[in-house]
């Protein structure tokens, strides 16, 4: 039991520090199996990240800029409800606010992605890119 | 196709000192007795922005931007501030016609973006109008050109929406400016895609309007690991 609970809380620590991916290289058995259910999740942003995006949403410069750009008001309700939950989560680690912040974030990714490209995306750089444009001179970097 | 039809059709007409191809070192005389040290100085100003260091970070698999390599001080025709030449990856400043600090920012940043547009897709720049466009909309959108304060500099004062308005306007202009086809061909080429490319923000996620709006964006990629993470 020393053992599984020693196993546990060090993966705890691990998991609140690092991302979500390392929580499985753990190799300790009951330990781990307990951490991954309380944390293998964390909000996308900070809570604080949330909030700071809410005011920014709400602020004159902003509101400025949107009506400039898109001819209506900006809508700032979501970033309020998302740092709710993201403090919610914090407390409770409730299902219900994680679900929520979820779903908020996959809507506001499917939003910057809501366009059909206009050419193909490169899979590797430039070959070119780095070359030297005269072969006798030495660049400098 | 001879090179100079090949200078015409490409726009290197604008860029006298660059010859598709070729590479041309300023002599001393030409430093001396041309704009070209105070835009070295302004763009030493420039690449220390903090805008600019975020940019860098952005440019995807071209790791990293060489001011002496990626970047080239030059005497320009008509009224042009700058370009990105394809072929030798270098983004062109037109010293003769860019004076005050704020105007280089300004042109170091709608270049990367069409810098950025080349690492990170296979864009045609010569011989795709589509392509062209789209990265004029969005260097347009993306730099800081429309801004409110830059488009009242220029007696264009409009308010609602006008950020839209004066996108395809500047990026029809630089269109014509280095393609040889008609305005109306331009103007049906732009409104085919400027949907997809107004809404194209990368890499900032956002339009970027203000030093906190590019201090989020900035947030946003440092944490971008964790974001996906937890979707």
């Amino acid at each position: 039991t020393h053992q599984i609970r020693q196993c546990f809380s060090s993966s705890l620590l691990r998991c609140i520090g690092e991302p979500v991916q390392t929580v499985a290289s753990v190799s300790c058995s009951w330990g781990a199996a307990l951490s991954v259910v309380f944390c293998c999740f964390k909000p996308p942003r900070a809570c604080e990240d949330y909030w700071s995006e809410f005011r920014h949403c709400k602020s004159f410069k902003n509101w400025f800029h949107h009506y400039y750009t898109y001819g209506t008001v900006p809508s700032c309700q979501q970033w309020k409800e998302d740092y709710h939950n993201c403090r919610e989560w914090e407390k409770h680690r409730g299902t219900e606010a994680k679900e929520a912040l979820r779903r908020s974030e996959k809507i506001r990714v499917a939003e910057q992605r809501n366009f059909i490209p206009v050419w193909q995306l490169r899979q590797e750089p430039p070959r070119d890119w780095h070359v030297p444009l005269n072969q006798e001179k030495p660049q400098d970097s | 196709m001879d090179q100079t039809k090949q200078e015409e059709e490409y726009g290197y007409d604008l860029f006298p000192e660059r010859k598709p191809g070729e590479h041309k070192k300023t002599s001393i005389a030409e430093s001396l007795f041309t704009f070209n040290h105070k835009c070295q100085v302004m763009l030493q100003f420039a690449v220390e922005t903090s805008e600019y260091q975020l940019f860098s970070l952005f440019l995807s698999g071209c790791s990293k931007v060489f001011k002496d390599r990626h970047f080239s001080c030059e005497d320009c025709d008509g009224t042009v501030s700058g370009g990105f030449d394809a072929a030798s990856s270098q983004i062109v400043l037109c010293q003769n016609n860019i004076h005050q600090q704020s105007h280089m920012n300004r042109v170091v940043t709608h270049e990367l973006i069409h810098a950025f547009d080349h690492c990170r897709a296979h864009v045609d720049w010569f011989n795709n109008f589509r392509h062209l466009a789209c990265s004029e909309i969005r260097a347009a959108n993306l730099s800081g050109d429309c801004s409110f304060t830059n488009e009242v500099a220029r007696f264009n004062f409009g308010f609602k929406r006008h950020h839209q308005e004066c996108v395809r306007g500047r990026a029809l202009r630089s269109i014509l400016a280095v393609r040889k086809i008609s305005r109306a061909e331009a103007e049906k080429i732009v409104d085919e895609v400027f949907d997809s490319c107004f809404n194209d923000h990368a890499p900032f996620g956002r339009i970027p309007h203000s030093k906190r709006d590019a201090k989020f964006a900035y947030r946003d990629y440092m944490n971008r690991d964790r974001y996906y993470a937890n979707l």
